[in-house]
């Protein structure tokens, strides 16, 4: 007994990643535990900076289309949006109503299959080996009708300046409206699935709570905000595009826990699914397309614009010195804000509470790195 | 908002260059600050403040602590580049009622130094480290100011104008796996 009574124990320092299953990607947490508790987390980034802000000045502002397609992967159609927001708000070109449409469209598929994407592999990341099979089964379809329309399942390239490339092809509106139909019960199906499920619900309620006025502080935006309580979505808060005419909800919730979180983004799917019914109906006729110059030139000047992407504020800043190059390209990128977030969450959890914490922020490294 | 002024400003080119309706925290900043603010300007609706970077914390702490319109979140923190100046910009956001104020402050070139606005919104932090590791700017204050990107060994700093890059030339890719063999075994692969 006296024996135990003076077993040493010590503070431990682990290094979680670059490699490993639940980081998301080449990510790596430097964490200091004691036992089981997580007394300290630093996260370790830049495995996956490529230097895109570099990049961009380099090219013309056309060339550097497809390599926004590269930040966040999974909803690429959000990267094109804002960069040809950002292009077009400097340089005044006005877009087509129909096109507007068929953006917020492709915006919403997209956020779909994002959102899928994180419903399967935080089923993966709590041992929950099924979901990820049914959320697959529907991002293929979501992908499939992406891929009707650009002719890409991930780094779409679709939205340009001015428009979009190419108008919907025939066959499309029903597809889409056959998915639409079927979709709301498979999201039903996935709450029976997982978010009922006690195990789930023991290893996430109450772990990781976010409060609203720190998340504010950190700058969190996006699914995570509003789990804290905040109702702040920009498509409501600024409305782009043509979101102002769509009748959808900004699910909120109270707690900013990780079961919020999480919650929020099922939710959410649900009213994609309400605007994209709205955006079939209301979509008019009319051009998809006004014609840009391939060697655009912007007047000198600088602008922010941002979009609300399915990990929050997505921006971007450019600064135009009257060439034919961004002369400054900053991606204000919601993953890179919200991983901040990871230490005040995670210190004093356990191990396991930070797998599921960090699932719950979303992030893609792709983005967070640039 | 600025997207509904844009509207506007297409429909009717006769009033796009009449100027935006002043708003009122730009006198009370241009009064409370006096010499510091350097001017001011309306970027696409959004008030820019252009203030000498000795009042950069007072400045956004007095905006996020106002009474009326408290500019609590910062959305985006970044640098540019000038060629003459570093150019700090910081976007700022007041929730309740969605007014942008952009906050732009000077660096020179030869002694990049800011001060920290990681204790009026610790976000800050991690924005600030990449400023700091992509274009050098030091912001004094700072708990934590080393490289996020880029490896802690990285000569230089990428994203300013004068940066040189370093890179052999690769034509094809059997070229590039030579470089990588002769890399490996450290002769020359040509």
């Amino acid at each position: 007994m006296t024996e135990l009574q003076v077993l040493k124990t010590e503070e431990l320092t682990i290094s979680m990643g670059p490699q490993h299953p639940s980081t998301h990607g080449v990510l790596r947490l430097i964490l200091r535990v004691d036992g089981e508790y997580i007394r300290d987390v630093k996260p370790d980034l830049g495995y996956l900076h490529r230097g895109m802000e570099k990049m961009a000045e380099e090219r013309t502002y056309l060339q550097f289309l497809p390599l926004t397609d590269r930040f966040d992967y999974l909803s690429a159609m959000f990267n094109n949006m804002v960069y040809v927001r950002a292009v077009e708000k400097l340089g005044g070109v006005e877009v087509p109503e129909r096109a507007e449409y068929i953006r917020v469209m492709m915006m919403e598929l997209n956020r779909i299959a994002s959102h899928l994407i994180f419903w399967g592999t935080f089923g993966l990341d709590l041992g929950a080996l099924t979901p990820v099979l049914y959320a697959f089964r529907e991002r293929e379809k979501v992908l499939d009708l992406l891929e009707m329309v650009s002719g890409a399942r991930m780094t779409f390239n679709y939205i340009r300046f001015g428009g979009v490339r190419a108008d919907l092809p025939s066959g499309f509106i029903e597809k889409l409206k056959a998915f639409l139909d079927d979709f709301p019960h498979r999201v039903d199906d996935y709450d029976a699935l997982l978010t009922g499920n006690d195990i789930f619900k023991m290893r996430t309620i109450g772990v990781g709570p976010l409060s609203a006025e720190k998340a504010v502080e950190i700058g969190v935006t996006g699914p995570m905000l509003r789990a804290s309580g905040v109702p702040f979505d920009i498509r409501r808060a600024e409305p782009y595009s043509v979101y102002e005419r769509f009748d959808f909800k900004i699910p909120t919730r109270a707690d900013g826990d990780t079961f919020d979180r999480y919650v929020i983004r099922m939710e959410e799917m649900r009213q994609c699914v309400r605007i994209l019914r709205q955006a079939m109906e209301q979509i008019p006729e009319g051009d998809v397309q006004t014609k840009v110059s391939r060697a655009l030139k912007l007047p000198a000047g600088d602008v922010y614009t941002r979009i609300e992407s399915p990990r929050g504020e997505l921006g971007v800043y450019l600064v135009s010195d009257g060439g034919g190059n961004p002369y400054r390209f900053k991606l204000r990128a919601p993953s890179f804000i919200n991983l901040q977030a990871i230490k005040p969450l995670a210190v004093g959890m356990k191990v396991g509470d930070l797998i599921a914490i960090l699932g719950s922020i979303d992030i893609v490294l792709g983005e967070v790195d640039r | 908002m600025d997207e509904n002024e844009k509207e506007k400003a297409e429909k009717k080119p006769a009033e796009a260059a009449a100027p935006v309706p002043k708003k009122p925290i730009e006198d009370e900043i241009k009064t409370g600050f006096g010499d510091a603010i350097a001017g001011t300007r309306y970027n696409f609706g959004d008030l820019e403040i252009k203030v000498k970077k000795e009042e950069i914390v007072s400045l956004c702490r007095f905006l996020k602590n106002h009474d009326k319109i408290p500019y609590n979140l910062l959305r985006n923190l970044t640098a540019v580049d000038y060629k003459d100046r570093f150019e700090v910009v910081y976007h700022l956001c007041a929730m309740s009622t969605m007014e942008n104020i952009i906050v732009k402050a000077d660096v020179n070139r030869e002694n990049p130094h800011i001060d920290s606005v990681t204790s009026v919104w610790c976000g800050a932090d991690w924005q600030e480290r990449e400023v700091f590791d992509l274009f050098g700017i030091h912001f004094d204050g700072h708990p934590d100011l080393r490289r996020i990107m880029l490896t802690d060994d990285w000569e230089g700093h990428p994203l300013r104008k004068d940066y040189v890059k370093k890179e052999r030339e690769v034509k094809n890719a059997s070229q590039a796996i030579r470089v990588i063999n002769a890399k490996n075994d450290g002769t020359t692969g040509t």
